[in-house]
């Protein structure tokens, strides 16, 4: 099984790999597990927000200044990270979802009602300055616990002229409350308009923006809140739940499907071993025994979160496919709780400038990219920087790879 | 009886100790005020493996300890059967350990008359696949597990129920005398309101803190204070109370309770009674011993390791060669001029009943009353509710499928349990109804549970800053399961990160202070 580039994982840099490789004229073989920590998130686009940070924000790279020089923004570039994130707003699957234009100064709501700042928002998500002064209705769903209505409009009271709490019935009542099968029974809702003319009768009638939890729909959401907007005739919008959530797994959803139209993906391989020579890795093999081989190859399997980097109980980390240089900032060790989970994050493997992997030896592995999670010295929780670093590792080693391939 | 003309009698410590204290006094016909500076049960009460001792861990090396063991866990097991889950418990020994151990602990338990039985180690080990093959000799005992807030809160039930007072969250600040006798003790909340109470009499129960409260009125304790660490290990990877068969020390008890496993301790001479942090170094101790036991511990998720600090009284005039017994004391500040002050000290949690009851006699000497003691005698236990049994939950939510109901999804707390505390709460904290009910107790550590407590909360119309709330609990939370941050506990520490930061916008620098103040760092 040969192909020009074989992609390790399923997170948000390997799909922006993939998809930038393919415009470079290179196909991938996409080989995960099928679990990407994209499904953890809001489906949002955070690109760096430090908390905490006393800089007035302009856009997220007014920041920049403020990383360390291992960060892998710096071993990528303002310039190159910039580039990527243009590029990734300009891609079709965005048309798609039509995420609104992208911004940097938007706010949204977080699951528990905060303020939390992100780039872009997809087709009604909830804008957190839309909201001020206005008669809000909330609707939650009986016996669905993930979505939490009362803390939304504990948050929200504070600045909107009114907020209701209705509880309404889902749509097909025989079947359980999480996120997904409500979500599914929306996308099969044969009479979408009479469900929300029930609705209709029992809404504040001033009330101008109606927050639905977001799980009205999957495929076919666009149309269940273009219909919900009709009958009600008022806007309406989505507030997140706990992940697992809707709106991360349609963008999930679309972006698999844009990329498979190029790549071939495979959804349950698990890569453990691969065969280096020459400072080059010719094959690697799966949990199934079988053998991959491509010209170059990318790793984004999530770092420790997803498992694509494991922490053993005796301090150890080790990325077990090739073995390299792992940054280990002791985090077993630390005194304080904080410093320690700082330190868990900022873990992770040690490239060069070109997204390389060193090996202990200090030689690396030439036709080897490490990508988002992976790459140690940057902590998204802290820097609000998850899908922002994913992006731009993810493009910049497709990059990288088509250099590299112009010079063999 | 008529209270009115009985003395009233302060309890300084709200752990099982104070409690069995109060409840003692409470059932005498004495006025009870109890006092805690945080929550019940939330200092060395609940910081141990959860064991109600059979005796036969220190039946070698304090035998008529170790018969005081037996006979106070028949009785708890009697009263308060809703806190004790009956599982039993084994001695092992290994193939390489050298000396007679084995018979002389038989012979001991012989003589201190806990019932024990050597069985067939093959036997044995075909239902315990975790143990190693490497055990020779097995003892069966009547160990049994005991859930530290189901006894305190069952006790102060009762306490209430018998017209005592409790105060918690109220710090002693001052202990006041005159001619010889305490009159009056001045208490502070933790809004900083303060509050003098008028008393006949005190008893100090406050355990690893007994040095501290002495200290107000110029007197010591003179304590041993050691940390034991343990961690807590996902499953049950053991169906018995699993301890080594050896002289106690460290390292030596595997307890499964509840959906979990507790393997400990360790011990650390330590100054301070809030000294709770684990240490690295205490980690990899911990994992060494249980590999002796359990050769692929190492490969186990353990979401949490948590440190208590245990009061052990040191006799005048000991031999520091031996060590100090752990049979408790009542120490009669009468000597150094106080002629109603007692302290009761040292014992464990197994034998809390009779501490009370000795030195709630003694107070009676003092004042001149001589009421027989009768909470061996009298059940507390709520006739509707049955033995505590971990699986018991599952049942239960299986049977009534009340699945959408479940606020904590690895504990199996429903909205009802949580109704049910926060009805006999006087105000919301999350880590009150937390401890009552084990919520966020399980593999996630509060991960999913957390913000769904508070919805729920905020349903009901409580009122409580969401953002602190959530934050306190992870905090809480996050400080014994970054400890064990390996293998998947790893994974589960990163990816609350990333819902508490990167999804919920939950600011960090907050949390540290919050984790600074649960660890007492300055």
């Amino acid at each position: 099984m040969k192909s020009d580039v074989i992609i390790i994982g399923s997170e948000l840099d390997a799909f922006v790999a993939s998809i930038r490789l393919n415009e470079l004229g290179f196909n991938t073989r996409i080989l995960s597990n099928g679990k990407g920590s994209l499904l953890y998130s809001l489906g949002n686009i955070k690109i760096l927000d430090l908390i905490g940070s006393n800089i007035k924000k302009t856009s997220p790279f007014s920041h920049f200044n403020k990383l360390n020089l291992n960060h892998p923004y710096n071993t990528i570039g303002k310039e190159n990270v910039k580039k990527s994130i243009d590029w990734f707003f300009g891609l079709d699957v965005f048309n798609r979802l039509k995420f609104n234009q992208y911004d940097y100064n938007i706010n949204t709501l977080s699951p528990i009602g905060l303020k939390i700042s992100c780039v872009g928002l997809y087709y009604k998500q909830v804008n957190y300055d839309d909201l001020e002064n206005q008669e809000i209705s909330i609707i939650e769903f009986e016996n669905y616990k993930d979505f939490h209505s009362e803390l939304i409009a504990k948050s929200i009271i504070k600045f909107a002229k009114s907020i209701e709490i209705i509880k309404a019935k889902q749509p097909d009542i025989s079947k359980n409350s999480d996120s997904s099968s409500l979500a599914i029974s929306f996308d099969n809702l044969e009479n979408p308009e009479n469900y929300f003319n029930n609705l209709k009768r029992r809404l504040n009638k001033n009330s101008s923006i109606v927050i639905f939890p977001a799980v009205m729909g999957l495929n076919k959401y666009i149309k269940v809140i273009q219909t919900a907007e009709k009958i009600l005739n008022k806007r309406c919008v989505e507030a997140p739940t706990l992940p697992p959530s809707i709106p991360a797994i349609r963008l999930n959803l679309d972006l698999e499907k844009e990329i498979i139209q190029h790549n071939s993906l495979h959804k349950n391989s698990i890569i453990s071993k691969a065969k280096i020579e020459n400072q080059k890795c010719l094959f690697v093999k799966d949990n199934f025994d079988r053998t991959f081989s491509a010209n170059t190859f990318v790793v984004s399997n999530g770092g420790i979160l997803m498992g694509g980097i494991k922490v053993y109980s005796n301090g150890d980390i080790k990325e077990k496919i090739f073995n390299p240089k792992i940054q280990n900032n002791s985090h077993l060790l630390k005194e304080k709780t904080s410093l320690s989970l700082n330190a868990l994050q900022t873990s992770g493997v040690v490239t060069n400038k070109k997204l390389n992997p060193f090996l202990d030896n200090d030689t690396i592995i030439k036709n080897v990219f490490y990508t988002g999670r992976n790459l140690a010295n940057w902590n998204p929780s802290t820097e609000f920087s998850g899908e922002g670093v994913s992006i731009a590792s993810g493009w910049y080693s497709a990059n990288n790879i088509a250099e590299y391939m112009g010079n063999i | 009886m008529n209270k009115n003309h009985m003395p009233r009698i302060i309890v300084i410590g709200g752990g099982a100790t104070g409690c069995g204290v109060a409840r003692d006094l409470s059932l005498r016909g004495y006025r009870v005020i109890l006092i805690e500076s945080g929550d019940l049960g939330s200092g060395t009460s609940s910081r141990f493996h959860g064991m109600l001792q059979s005796g036969a861990r220190y039946v070698v090396s304090d035998t008529a300890y170790a018969a005081e063991c037996y006979r106070e866990r028949k009785i708890i097991s009697k009263i308060i059967p809703e806190a004790v889950e009956e599982i039993g418990g084994v001695f092992v020994s290994l193939k390489n350990e050298e000396g007679n151990f084995p018979d002389k602990f038989f012979s001991c338990c012989v003589k201190a008359k806990i019932p024990c039985e050597e069985i067939d180690s093959e036997d044995f080990l075909r239902n315990e696949k975790e143990l190693t093959k490497d055990i020779e000799r097995v003892f069966k005992v009547p160990d049994a597990i005991i859930n530290p807030w189901k006894l305190v809160n069952a006790l102060a039930k009762d306490i209430k129920n018998l017209g005592g007072e409790i105060f918690t969250n109220h710090q002693v600040i001052s202990i006041n005398h005159k001619n010889n006798l305490v009159n009056s003790v001045e208490v502070i909340n933790k809004n900083g309101i303060k509050k003098n109470i008028h008393c006949e009499a005190v008893i100090n129960a406050s355990g690893a803190w007994s040095g501290k409260i002495a200290n107000l009125f110029d007197q010591e304790v003179s304590l041993e204070l050691t940390k034991g660490s343990i961690m807590v290990f996902s499953h049950r990877i053991v169906n018995l109370a699993i301890n080594r068969c050896r002289m106690p020390t460290s390292n030596d008890i595997m307890c499964p309770s509840g959906t979990v496993s507790l393997w400990g301790t360790t011990s650390q001479v330590v100054d301070d009674p809030n000294t709770t942090k684990v240490n690295p170094d205490e980690i990899q101790k911990l994992l060494d011993g249980a590999e002796e036991l359990f050769p692929n511990i190492r490969e186990f998720r353990s979401f949490r390791a948590w440190a208590g600090v245990r009061p052990i009284v040191k006799p005048k005039n000991h031999n520091k060669d031996l060590p100090l017994p752990r049979s408790h004391s009542v120490i009669d500040h009468h000597k150094e001029g106080f002629n109603n002050i007692l302290t009761v000290c040292g014992g464990s949690l197994t034998t809390h009943r009779s501490m009370a009851e000795d030195v709630v006699n003694q107070i009676g000497n003092k004042l001149g009353i001589n009421n027989q003691c009768e909470t061996s005698e009298i059940v507390i236990s709520d006739p509707r509710k049955s033995n505590w049994n971990s699986t018991s939950y599952f049942k239960k939510i299986e049977k009534e499928k009340n699945y959408n109901d479940l606020i904590c999804e690895c504990e199996l707390i429903t909205k009802k349990d949580i109704e049910e505390v926060v009805e006999n709460e006087d105000e919301i904290d999350f880590h009150n109804i937390r401890r009552r009910v084990r919520v966020g107790f399980g593999p996630c550590q509060g991960t999913f549970c957390n913000s769904r407590l508070a919805n729920f909360l905020a349903s009901k119309k409580y009122d409580f800053d969401t953002e602190e709330s959530i934050l306190d609990f992870w905090a809480e939370r996050l400080k014994g399961s970054i400890n064990t941050a390996y293998g998947d506990q790893a994974k589960q520490v990163l990816l609350s990160d990333y819902i508490f930061q990167e999804n919920f916008g939950l600011n960090l620098s907050s949390i540290n202070k919050k984790i600074m103040k649960l660890n007492n760092e300055k």
